[in-house]
């Protein structure tokens, strides 16, 4: 997609880990390209991801800089982000 | 602890969605003289139609997509200029609660009480999610979910997909997926090929649009497209690695694939409309069991016919635009955006003569609606073990041995998540016909903090005094 190269990188913390990134992409897009596949494990323990996109599902719930129910699919990395996947 | 309240925002016209009919109502109020308060969820203007059209608009000066060009240049200018600037955008704002006639709770990046005379209500569509085995597996998303994602820099690159569903938006992600390098290896279309023939049949009257599907066939011509076909369950481990599909002749098959997007039409965001459709109702007790079916039939009551193409509420000064009209695309949205904010300012010829260009988009919204409506099997393909409500995590099994929404939700906890019933209640309404309670205010997630400091507002006080977060959290 355009865009996405011409825009800075940046570094953002998911579960601990340092990751590259940049300020145009979803912190589900950098989520995703870190491996990170799930977002939460439902009440039987199976694993959840994104579903909609659209800020609709809320599966793809995280916590971003300490504050909780962060819409992955809805906010733009910035640098020093700290994401927690699963709280 | 908190501070005492929030900042109050003032505006003529609260313009509550920043897609195609949201953009076109603030531009064309704002042109009128009103001073305009756009907002979204999202940080940036645009709608899920047009995601990622406002980057490529501020990085590289002009939006890809021909329809976005012709309108968020024009935003862009009105929100840069330096003096009378008549629109202010806030994106990543939801509203989430409505305290009296004139104010409303936005929460977000930063909570706010927004103070309006007059709102317009464009809070656009979400997809439609029908359970099946496996669709709680990571890798099964929406089909415009998935293209959206796309647009916002997840990276398909090289990946296996199935696109399924229905509705003319399957194409258009088959293209686009494929456009970022994806590898699509089947698009399951649940309509037959004789309602395929009678939609395509009516798109003459649209030109834009017959060009539009002409080139996205011509696009995804090397990509299997199975009609009267359907997925009937998606398998894996920790995410999906395959599905199997079925069509109307009973031939059936396994593909695998490493993402199913998978969306069966869509479905207007109607939560606004509840929360603006009784003046008093935040004022009023809200123990009793029929106050439900109130709500319900209140909506119902602002709410018009699917194709009447009507932008005014039973409510003075409560405009509806966009796809909460009927789903329509983002032409038709366009036009009821300009509408709906003449008639803001009460242009009354403007008005008449968009309403003739409205009605000629009838023909295109019930041919949506009747072509693409759903089979029985499709809307039957979970077994009793499937889960139904996804954030609570109950199963079709549990859900069906009650009578109706309401008491499954009791008894069960469905549709009381999250989501707050958005995904579910469209699945119940398939699965058993059931219609779903409606969202109470707050209608998001929202933390106490936010409700605490708009708390001089005497409904949200009964809220946070309740401890209540969620509206359906009883």
């Amino acid at each position: 997609m355009s865009g996405f190269s011409q825009s800075s990188a940046i570094e953002m913390q998911i579960n601990g880990r340092a990751v590259a990134a940049c300020e145009s992409e979803s912190v589900l897009a950098a989520l995703q390209r870190a491996g990170c596949d799930f977002t939460r494990r439902d009440q039987q323990g199976a694993p959840r991801a994104a579903v909609c996109g659209m800020g609709v599902c809320q599966e793809c719930a995280v916590s971003i800089d300490g504050e909780p129910g962060q819409l992955a699919c809805l906010r733009r990395c910035r640098n020093n982000m700290q994401v927690v996947t699963d709280v | 602890m908190f501070d005492p309240a929030l900042p109050t925002l003032h505006c003529d016209l609260l313009v509550i969605g920043a897609g195609p009919a949201g953009v076109a109502a603030a531009l064309t109020a704002a042109a009128a003289g009103q001073r305009v308060l756009l907002v979204d969820q999202q940080q940036d203007p645009g709608g899920q139609i047009w995601r990622g059209q406002w980057r490529e608009l501020v990085q590289s000066g002009r939006c890809s997509d021909a329809l976005a060009q012709r309108w968020l240049p024009a935003l862009r200018a009105a929100l840069q200029a330096n003096a009378g600037r008549r629109i202010v955008f806030r994106g990543a704002c939801r509203v989430v609660h409505r305290s009296d006639n004139h104010t409303v709770v936005a929460d977000g990046e930063q909570a706010a009480i927004i103070a309006y005379q007059q709102v317009i209500l464009a809070a656009g569509a979400r997809e439609v999610l029908l359970p099946f085995p496996g669709w709680t597996l990571p890798g099964v998303t929406g089909a415009g979910g998935l293209q959206v994602m796309v647009k916002d820099g997840v990276s398909v690159h090289g990946q296996r997909i199935v696109v399924a569903g229905t509705g003319p938006l399957l194409l258009a992600v088959a293209a686009s997926l494929q456009a970022t390098g994806a590898h699509v290896v089947g698009i399951f279309e649940q309509a037959s090929n004789a309602s395929l023939l009678a939609f395509t049949s009516q798109l003459w009257r649209y030109p834009a649009l017959c060009w539009q599907a002409l080139g996205l066939r011509w696009q995804t011509r090397h990509i299997p497209w199975h009609t009267a076909s359907w997925i009937t369950s998606a398998e894996g481990g920790e995410t999906v690695t395959g599905v199997h599909w079925r069509n109307a002749q009973g031939k059936h098959g396994q593909l695998d694939c490493s993402r199913l997007a998978c969306g069966y039409g869509l479905t207007e965001n109607s939560e606004l409309l509840a929360l603006f459709a009784d003046s008093n109702s935040v004022n009023k007790k809200r123990s009793t069991a029929t106050e439900t079916s109130v709500r319900a039939a209140t909506a119902d009551a602002i709410r018009p016919g699917i194709t009447t193409a009507d932008v005014a509420t039973a409510q003075p000064g409560v405009w509806i635009a966009g796809e909460l009209l009927g789903i329509g695309g983002a032409r038709r949205a366009i036009i009821s955006g300009q509408r709906a904010a003449a008639e803001t300012v009460g242009a009354a010829a403007q008005g008449r003569q968009l309403q003739g260009q409205l009605q000629r988009w009838n023909r295109y919204v019930s041919a949506l609606a009747q072509q693409f409506a759903l089979r029985d099997k499709v809307r039957h393909l979970a077994i009793d073990n499937t889960v139904l409500c996804r954030c609570e995590a109950v199963t079709v099994g549990a859900a069906r041995a009650h009578a109706d929404f309401r008491s499954a939700k009791l008894a069960t906890r469905l549709g009381m998540g999250a989501c707050q019933g958005r995904i579910c209640g469209s699945a119940c309404q398939q699965l058993f016909g059931w219609r779903a309670d409606h969202t109470r205010a707050p209608l998001a997630p929202t933390p106490i903090r936010t409700l605490m400091q708009s708390a001089g507002i005497e409904a949200v006080a009964v809220s946070s005094s309740t401890k209540r977060v969620s509206g359906d959290s009883e």
